[in-house]
């Protein structure tokens, strides 16, 4: 049986520091979508520093990776930051599941456009706080993308944007939670500073 | 539609980063455009669907997750692993 162990893949990424956005399955049913995938689709930010950290937390005995053009995995212990550039879309198998990686989400655009717009969900239990594509921008990707698994998704897909559209999420993290009112220090400090 | 598609499909990708993103721009608003076309507009909501989303949207963002994973484990220990998918 194939692994999937989604805390286990956002540790590894969290334990690496790499900054990402989650899109694709996993971020359509965190907003609600009730599709199943059994892999994690990230946009990582693409400076170098962090796709070389991103590399390093897929690198090891038991990575595979997706051959072009084949359905077949094949060991590749290494992985290289050039390698996300070089496919559409970079396909490894972890010891903790499958993680594709895009450097840009498919007429969205890349991590920065992602990002403004994202939501941000608490893991408790994982430690860790998550930012996800909209789900807006996850139809337009699977829009986009225009392969027949795609199209098959998109009832569900507008269906959760509708709901989302007419009540919000209330576990959706309110940016204004990532600022705090710092004391002031002087007469002309007393702006609340965001994180 | 095909001719277009296999006319857009031979055009070169424009090798200067303004231009190669107006290119793909336009490709995606195609794209789009085929995509709703083929899904269906105006797109009505569906009852059935709608419950599910809300009981997934009722759930904890790691519960959300959880279920997934459950799923995934649960389709998986279903399907007959063969040679092509035995990697993945």
């Amino acid at each position: 049986m194939r692994r999937f162990e989604l805390r286990g893949l956002l540790r590894l990424l969290a334990d690496h520091q790499v900054n990402y956005v989650v899109v694709g399955g996993v971020g359509a049913r965190l907003q609600g979508a009730p599709n199943i995938t059994d892999d994690l689709d990230i946009v990582p930010e693409p400076t170098p520093d962090n796709l070389a950290r991103l590399a390093a937390a897929l690198s090891g005995p038991v990575t595979t990776k997706k051959s072009v053009d084949s359905t077949e995995y094949t060991a590749h212990p290494v992985v290289e930051p050039a390698e996300f550039y070089t496919d559409y879309m970079a396909m490894y198998v972890t010891s903790a599941g499958a993680l594709d990686v895009l450097i840009e989400l498919p007429g969205v655009g890349p991590y920065d456009a992602l990002l403004r717009e994202a939501r941000s969900y608490e893991l408790p239990d994982y430690g860790l706080t998550i930012h996800v594509a909209r789900l807006e921008h996850i139809i337009r990707s699977k829009e986009t993308a225009g392969r027949s698994k795609d199209f098959l998704v998109l009832p569900s897909l507008y269906e959760a944007a509708t709901r989302l559209t007419e009540q919000g999420d209330s576990y959706e993290l309110d940016p204004a939670a990532l600022t705090v009112d710092l004391p002031p220090t002087g007469p002309d400090d007393d702006i609340p500073r965001a994180l | 539609m095909a001719t277009e598609t296999t006319a857009a499909a031979a055009v070169e990708v424009p090798a200067k980063a303004e231009e190669r993103a107006a290119y793909y721009r336009a490709r995606a608003a195609e794209a789009m455009a085929r995509a709703r076309a083929l899904v269906g507009r105006p797109w009505t909501s569906d009852p059935g669907l709608r419950v599910q989303v809300e009981a997934i949207l009722a759930l904890s963002p790691q519960d959300r997750l959880r279920q997934l994973e459950e799923q995934v484990a649960t389709l998986s220990a279903l399907r007959p692993l063969g040679p092509a998918v035995a990697g993945r």
